[in-house]
């Protein structure tokens, strides 16, 4: 996983974090600590940008869950945009967190 | 049948090299079916040998087993996928699946397994666990493209089961 700062998302001010490659057991603490260090700054408001991720297991998804719940305790939200790969978007469905998340279309 | 094996080295890192293998080994067999299978059989493998190495608290020394075939001499060939690791017994018919009214933070690895596979089960041989996963060869059906904006987000628990 690589992960590029893109300070604000345009289209509603929210911090993004830009994940691309795998988001798996070995990266997922990268995210999460990124993650958790913006909410801990005040920043709230994330927006996960997962459109050039390639690979999501159970744990890369731990990492977007716990800052979620995370930035929700503090009143924000973590925001997700959709994997452009269906193969990684897979584990969203299969464990119902597209139903959980706020997700946004690639490119929105 | 076709049938190759895999060993690995007890780390998080060396899951890693399961895709590429899985590649080497089925991508010939399995035709156009590879396309859509090998990225689920690689999110079940990496499931359940990452439970193995940090519920069986399993040291770089230690080695994950996988061997995979093509079985296709049976009524509805299937992709078998067996792998191979120590540790305590795990019995995943004792972990339920995770309330959807309830997300929580961990949890979800056996659930991912047994969604991914029509069968899913762990024999105890000696001191090892025999993990096997057994994939359909027939595409399922799902939706996909969809923007998912839920009215009310579900609270979110703390909650970790297997």
């Amino acid at each position: 996983m690589s992960t590029d700062p893109a300070p604000h998302d345009p289209q509603d001010g929210r911090e993004r974090i830009v994940v691309r490659g795998r988001l798996d057991v070995v990266s997922a603490p990268d995210l999460r600590r990124d993650a958790l260090a913006l909410i801990e700054d005040g920043q709230v408001d994330l927006l996960v940008d997962l459109a050039d991720a390639t690979f999501i297991d159970s744990a890369g998804l731990a990492s977007l869950v716990h800052a979620m719940k995370r930035a929700r305790e503090s009143g924000g939200d973590v925001h997700i945009v959709r994997p452009h790969s269906d193969d990684a978007y897979y584990v969203f469905e299969l464990t119902k967190f597209d139903e959980v998340f706020v997700i946004r279309q690639p490119g929105s | 049948m076709t049938g190759r094996s895999l060993t690995l080295p007890a780390t998080l890192v060396a899951l890693r090299d399961i895709e590429g293998w899985l590649h080497d080994v089925l991508d010939a067999p399995l035709g156009n079916a590879a396309t859509w299978m090998l990225p689920r059989v690689e999110l079940a493998a990496q499931e359940v040998c990452v439970n193995a190495i940090t519920h069986g608290k399993l040291t770089a020394d230690q080695e994950l087993t996988l061997d995979a075939e093509l079985v296709s001499w049976a009524s509805e060939p299937f992709l078998c996928l067996v792998i191979g690791a120590g540790g305590p017994p795990f019995d995943p018919s004792e972990i339920a699946d995770p309330d959807p009214l309830a997300p929580q933070v961990h949890g979800y690895g056996t659930m991912i397994v047994r969604n991914l596979t029509r069968r899913f089960s762990v024999d105890r041989i000696g001191d090892t666990n025999r993990a096997t996963l057994e994939f359909s060869l027939v595409a399922p059906t799902r939706t996909t493209g969809n923007t998912s904006v839920p009215d009310q987000p579900h609270p979110v628990s703390e909650e970790t089961t297997e």
